[in-house]
């Protein structure tokens, strides 16, 4: 079937289409090139002024795994009070802060948004989180998987191994797991935790392993770069959320010399201890040290007011923030020798200094990083604010006018505290377009995804140019993905099944050697049981496996 | 199924489950998995009689092995149970209490921890003396344990005695590590609720009738609801436990079951069904409530999956 | 004064939702519109003509006449007016009240008053299980306003409660006052196993000796100023309410739970 979009306005700038008007053409679930004159169209949309984006990519979100439910198990309240009606096409589910798995499937194809991510997928926990994600509908997963506090990489760093046995541990990991990236929390910080440890800096040796997280952040980016795994480490750094962290994220990124690493909900920790209150921005300082750092990115977590609940495999931290939970509810969790998580819901409030100080460095870190490649919209849902939110996030960035009227509604000290009021630009729609599309495909090596060149998956949202963006963007056209029309105006009109993104790079399986003991020993389940292959994926939901390439393969 | 036709879905150990659940709904909680016992734990706390029995595996396999990767030597771990007249090895340390004071043991151990003092000298017919023995173990405890399960503290408002360990074990992390496990995942319970809460938002006893979900822990429990004849068809599902029965009810009853049932009093329907992890692959969260293990298939049946049963039920509707 | 008298013909198969019936809902409708109300009963909606024979005029009283416990939510979200139900009711009696006066001639189920946040509720039965309680994952059971009960009431009465009055003619079940955050319980019966247990605040006023949780400490016998301003309060509102105005100011005085810390009292009449 040949699908033509007639007419639009493409912003696609992995191609550098910058508002170019032109056909696109779909067959089989992907773009073609113009097959001329004489293929008709089996179904043609006029587009024409209208604006036409890839399918938005969220890097960040976190939509399925153990943690999550939790929160959901937490929250009934909060469910109830956004209930999603049965239609001919779609169940009856429970949305808001952590919404069901089809509630998140259907509300980010309305949104047009076509790839999620979800950044904290436990290996112990990976079947859960596959499971789960097996029921987000529509749209594309794929998973990070967390290492950095399981007892087994700090007992090879402890024992001294070398890089390549931790290179072949951690291509082992993203295998069995069937996961697209590596992610560190709190390196060496949650497993401190369980020795009773209440914080562990980035110099701080670690309990029983004697080792620091910057240490533990160099080995595992070095294995990511070793293996050619095109998404850089994927970091939550050490004191989430303390004032005057600023100070160690900034020396988290001289740290890690020059390696790639992505440093994800970056305004968490973007926070100094200047004024009355010991706390303030520490925005200008990180946005100038991304802006001269190449070899780092950033997600914002930008946080929004409302209800919402914090859930992290940060324990050590969820710990110290249940003072703050709200309702006064949280849960904290240690996980078999591999990691933990805390789930910790909360009120963001617009007239707390703290809520709305975090809200005004989120949005100066967006408009201070230069380059909108290497910076990524994101609530860190549902941490910073569910994902719903993100069509009023696109227009705090990309209208002056809206986001100081919004500013001056704030806590009058928050507001004078930050700069946000004299920071002049707007995201164009070629930023928003590299920001929530091309750039997270390129900074995860989806090479099919993210944007509108000939080959690509047919991922694609149509919107209507309204000058008000958060209308725009909540409510697009039309939303395809791979090829079929999904959401209408807002609507679903179709669900599909996503595919689950992964990399898989070269590794020696005389690991397993030395994992099995350990495994046998002291984990509860055994390593045969512990993989999860294609055929399950399936079983769960996924539509398919769609492997992407590593940079290069390891030489042996 | 419930969706589509608007039924209220609930489990048959949900009663036991909502024990836990509704802590976790109100207060949350500090728990652990079993590797962490195992290789951690230097003081476990088990509460309840039939912890043994019920998961005859546990002290074998968490309890018992003393080696560890954080400890050069054999760990050191103190066992303790607690409750009326718990099943225990004859050398374990046992405190008989009757299962309705364990709130106020638990309450009591509370307060010893937190040095608020208390008049009373006895607590469910334990010294206070004891009791105070019992809390300075465990805040010495450099990562301790309580194991319960839910279907031992069967009594009405069994959940407050959850909610009053879930106390004690926040209160110990003010200076130490301990932990919670709540022990559960039989006939697929957690399970089922695991995937009711993912799929819908809301736990079991969440009900489709109004067309958007609807959740009430009191009056969508099955018992309940046959009770009060507010339901007109129960639909019983029991693949893994033929001896597993529905309810005795007038209320018609359809039974997808495993074909070695034997009813005392037939069903208006009785579909046999192949069993998961035997006829056909499937997923089953362990008794720690965590991890999900695969069930694969081992030997070929004629029955359907209830999935398929399911479904084609459905296509019929 | 007008009103619309709603006779229930039967009692239905399955329990009935009759939040839409209430008089600051119905007011200004007809008959006909009434009756074209639907109302959700199971996976059904039920037009509530099909139920109930409508007769009157809207003003600001509602009267549910043969009334019986698969009515359930009577009186939800009310705001404003009267609701007389003549018969017993089911669950979630007065769920949310906003404002206005409740009377049921018979006994309700459980969930009476959740969530209730003013005015008045008088059940002259008995009633179910969580009386004035919070629904699972709500951390406040009743907000505020007056409920009596002439009969007993069961487990849980009060639990979570954040304000209000909540007053028990007859006995009490077990774990009365259970995680009591603010607000007023007085039982003139007696009450079950465990009164207070998890409470944080508030007062439980009993009228004789009670088994309490090992963790409530015995404060003395005291004469207490807030009887008496206790007493003066009720006599303010109603004769019903007059009648739990307790008999002169001594009690013993109970503080607790102290397993979490709570400040709550309970004093027992002396």
């Amino acid at each position: 079937m040949l699908i033509r979009l007639k007419g639009g306005r493409i912003y696609d700038p992995a191609n550098g289409a910058n508002g170019t008007v032109r056909d696109i053409y779909i067959r089989d679930g992907r773009i073609v090139a113009d097959p001329g004159d004489s293929a008709r169209p089996d179904q043609d949309y006029d587009v024409s002024g209208k604006v036409v984006m890839a399918g938005a990519i969220d890097m960040h979100t976190h939509i399925g795994g153990g943690k999550v439910n939790i929160a959901r198990a937490l929250l009934p309240e909060d469910h109830r009070a956004d209930l999603l009606a049965r239609t001919e096409l779609t169940r009856a589910c429970c949305g808001h802060a952590a919404p069901s798995t089809l509630a998140t499937g259907y509300r980010y194809a309305e949104m047009g948004y076509t790839a999620c991510f979800e950044p904290a997928l436990l290996p112990t926990n990976a079947r859960q989180a596959h499971m789960e994600m097996g029921d987000v509908p529509i749209v594309d997963k794929g998973g990070y998987a967390l290492l950095g506090n399981d007892d087994l990489l700090l007992s090879l760093m402890r024992e001294g191994a070398d890089q390549k046995l931790i290179n072949d541990y951690v291509a082992w990991t993203l295998d069995v797991t069937q996961c697209i990236g590596i992610k560190v929390v709190n390196p060496g910080g949650i497993n401190a935790f369980k020795f009773n440890a209440r914080k562990l800096d980035l110099d701080e040796t670690s309990p029983r392993y004697g080792i620091t997280p910057r240490a533990i952040l160099l080995t595992l980016a070095q294995a990511i770069e070793d293996l050619g795994v095109p998404h850089p480490l994927h970091v939550h750094g050490c004191n989430l959320g303390v004032p005057g962290n600023v100070d160690t994220t900034l020396e988290t990124i001289s740290g890690i010399e020059g390696l790639p690493m992505h440093l994800t909900h970056i305004q968490f920790h973007s926070y100094g201890t200047e004024g009355d209150r010991k706390f303030s921005s520490g925005a200008a300082r990180i946005a100038e040290a991304i802006n001269r750092n190449p070899n780092i990115s950033a997600d914002v977590g930008q946080i929004l007011f409302g209800q919402t609940v914090t859930a992290s495999g940060d324990n050590m931290s969820q710990h110290r923030n249940r003072k703050f939970a709200s309702p006064n509810k949280w849960v904290v969790m240690d996980i078999e020798c591999d990691a933990g998580c805390g789930v910790v819901p909360f009120r963001y409030r617009d007239q707390n200094f703290v809520n709305a100080l975090q809200w005004a460095i989120g949005l100066e870190i967006f408009l201070s990083v230069d380059d909108p490649w290497r910076i990524f919209l994101t609530t860190d849902h549902p941490n910073g604010a569910p994902f719903t939110t993100y069509p009023h996030l696109i227009r705090l960035l990309m209208d002056k006018t809206f986001r100081n009227e919004q500013l001056a509604r704030l806590n009058p000290d928050a507001a004078a505290a930050s700069t946000l009021g004299s920071i002049t630009r707007e995201y164009t729609l070629n930023e928003m377009a590299i920001m929530t599309r091309a750039g997270p495909a390129k900074i995860l090596g989806l090479a099919d995804r993210g944007h509108l060149g000939i080959g690509a998956g047919a991922d694609i949202t149509v919107y209507t140019d309204h000058e008000d963006r958060e209308a725009m963007f909540r409510t697009p056209d039309y939303v395809f993905k791979d090829g079929e029309l999904v959401a209408k105006d807002g609507r679903i009109v179709k669900v599909t099944l996503g595919a689950t993104h992964v990399v898989k790079p070269a590794y020696d399986r005389g690991i397993e050697d030395r994992l099995r003991p350990f495994f046998a020993r002291y984990r509860s389940t055994r390593l045969e049981n512990f993989a999860i292959d294609e055929e399950e994926l399936c079983e769960c939901g996924s539509s398919r496996l769609t492997v992407h390439q590593c940079r290069h393969a390891r030489v042996a | 199924m419930a969706n589509r036709i608007g039924a209220i879905v609930d489990h048959m150990n949900s009663t036991a489950l909502s024990r836990n659940l509704l802590v976790l709904q109100d207060s949350g909680w500090i728990v652990t998995t079993f590797a962490e016992v195992r290789s951690r734990a230097d003081f476990v706390l088990i509460v309840g009689t039939e912890t043994n029995s019920r998961f005859p595996r546990f002290a074998e396999r968490l309890i018992d092995p003393l080696d560890s990767p954080f400890s050069d030597g054999p760990m050191q771990r103190s066992v303790v149970y607690l409750g009326a007249r718990p099943k225990a090895p004859a050398d374990a340390r046992v405190l008989d209490c009757p299962t309705n004071k364990l709130g106020e043991v638990f309450g009591a151990l509370r307060c010893l921890v937190a040095n608020r003092p208390l008049q009373a000298v006895r607590v469910a017919g334990l010294d206070m003396e004891i009791l105070n023995g019992l809390a300075d173990e465990m805040r010495k405890a450099k990562y301790g344990v309580v194991a319960w399960a839910a279907a031992d503290l069967d009594q009405p408002h069994g959940e407050l005695i959850v909610q009053s360990i879930c106390g004690l074990v926040s209160d110990l992390n003010e200076t130490t590590r301990f932990a919670g496990l709540p022990l559960g995942g039989n006939d697929a319970d957690v399970t089922a609720n695991q995937v009711t809460l993912w799929q819908t938002g809301l736990p079991l006893r969440t009900g489709f009738g109004r067309g958007v979900p609807e959740y009430d822990a009191y009056h969508f429990g099955t018992d309940r609801l046959l009770a009060g004849r507010n339901a007109d068809v129960l639909l019983w599902i029991s693949a893994f436990d033929p001896l597993r029965l529905p309810p005795e009810t007038d209320v018609p009853t359809i039974v997808l079951g495993s074909p070695a049932m034997r009813f005392t009093k037939a069903p208006a329907v009785f579909i046999p069904v192949a069993t998961p992890g035997l006829h056909h692959a499937g997923h089953f969260f362990r008794s720690d409530g965590v991890m999900a293990i695969r069930l694969r298939k081992l030997a070929d049946s004629p029955l359907p999956s209830v999935a398929e049963a399911l479904t084609a039920i459905e296509q019929a509707l | 004064m007008s009103q619309v008298v709603l006779t229930l013909r039967a009692s239905p198969a399955i329990v009935v939702d009759c939040s839409p019936l209430t008089p600051d809902r119905l007011a200004g409708k007809s008959a006909a519109t009434i009756a074209a109300i639907e109302l959700q009963s199971g996976n059904r909606r039920l037009p509530a003509g099909d139920l109930f024979d409508i007769t009157g005029e809207s003003g600001d009283t509602l009267v549910i006449r043969n009334a019986c416990n698969k009515l359930d939510r009577i009186g939800a979200g009310m705001n404003g007016g009267t609701l007389e139900v003549e018969g017993d009711v089911g669950a979630f009696l007065g769920a949310g009240l906003v404002s206005g006066t409740i009377r049921v001639s018979g006994g309700a189920g459980a969930f009476a008053a959740t969530g209730m946040v003013a005015g008045t509720l008088h059940v002259r039965g008995n009633v179910g299980d969580f009386l004035g309680a919070a629904i699972a994952g709500d951390k406040q059971g009743m907000l505020g306003g007056l409920v009596v009960v002439d009969g007993d009431a069961g487990d849980r009465v009060g639990d979570h409660l954040r304000r209000g009055i909540i007053l028990v003619g007859g006995n009490a079940g077990d774990y009365c006052a259970s995680r009591m955050l603010a607000g007023t319980i007085a039982v003139r019966g007696r009450v079950g196993a465990l009164p207070g247990y998890a409470m944080k605040r508030g007062t439980l006023l009993l009228a004789g000796a009670a088994e309490l949780p090992t963790t409530f400490n015995d404060c003395g016998t005291h004469e207490l100023m807030f009887l008496r301003l206790f007493a003066r309060h009720l006599a303010g509102v109603d004769a019903a309410a007059a009648s739990f105005a307790p008999h002169g100011e001594r009690v013993r005085r109970f503080v607790g739970d102290r397993a979490n810390g709570g400040l709550g009292e309970i004093l027992i009449t002396v």
